[in-house]
């Protein structure tokens, strides 16, 4: 009996030594230091912010379920039942969808970073981006103004209302 | 013997590896793989959205607290 309640207390110790380093990191990742290429990064985005507001309220880009921004095309329906994809009917003022793209792209380059970044200074397994992806998208989510096209979690696109 | 199993038997239960253990001369290193709190990184991310967008003009880090 004594034999057991030993074993049992050292159970007990090894299972809440490996326990609590757990529970205490709830809400323990952070960018735990501001690297030159961070700190571009976020400096790229803010500059980036409104321009790339000002396309989502015109229903070009959207925010997709993995943490990136995402150009979107519209599908056209053919005479012959076949859908071809369509980007040139947006009312894009004097910006070429080319520039769009390429906003698109660096924007999700220094997210890329960013992300990778939170997974390295906070030893996560590089497995664990799809999880900081999925983070930022649902955040991404819930900031989304009124009418922003956001993708749901089925891979459809919808308009946040 | 027993209680060797015992241990290693908590370890993997726990979801830990133990990479190397019995030399002297080398320190024993136990990889624990850690379970990402969805969250904690929300809270993260939050904090990194709301600089980007300008509703925070520092963002809060552990080096800045320090």
């Amino acid at each position: 009996m004594r034999k057991f309640r030993i074993v049992l207390s050292f159970l007990f110790l090894i299972t809440g030594m490996v326990l609590m380093p757990r529970l205490s990191l709830a809400a323990e990742y952070d960018l735990k230091e501001l690297t030159s290429d961070v700190k571009t990064a976020l400096e790229n985005r803010r500059v980036r912010f409104e321009q790339l507001r000002a396309y989502k309220e015109k229903g070009v880009i959207g925010e997709n379920n993995h943490g990136y921004v995402e150009f979107l095309t519209r599908r056209i329906h053919t005479e012959g039942g076949l859908y071809m994809e369509a980007s040139h009917d947006y009312d894009l003022e004097d910006d070429s969808v080319a520039k769009v793209k390429a906003l698109v792209e660096a924007e999700n380059q220094d997210r890329r970073l960013i992300y990778k970044t939170i997974i390295q200074q906070n030893n996560l397994i590089p497995g664990e981006l799809e999880k900081v992806e999925k983070a930022f998208a649902q955040v991404q989510k819930d900031k989304a103004n009124p009418g922003d096209k956001i993708q749901d979690a089925d891979g459809n696109w919808v308009t946040k209302s | 013997m027993r209680k060797a199993y015992l241990i290693l038997g908590c370890c993997f239960f726990a979801g830990c590896t133990v990479k190397a253990v019995g030399d002297p001369n080398r320190p024993i290193t136990i990889n624990a793989h850690v379970i990402v709190d969805i969250r904690g990184l929300e809270k993260t991310a939050n904090n990194i959205e709301d600089y980007v967008s300008g509703e925070k003009s520092t963002l809060e880090t552990k080096e800045a607290t320090k």
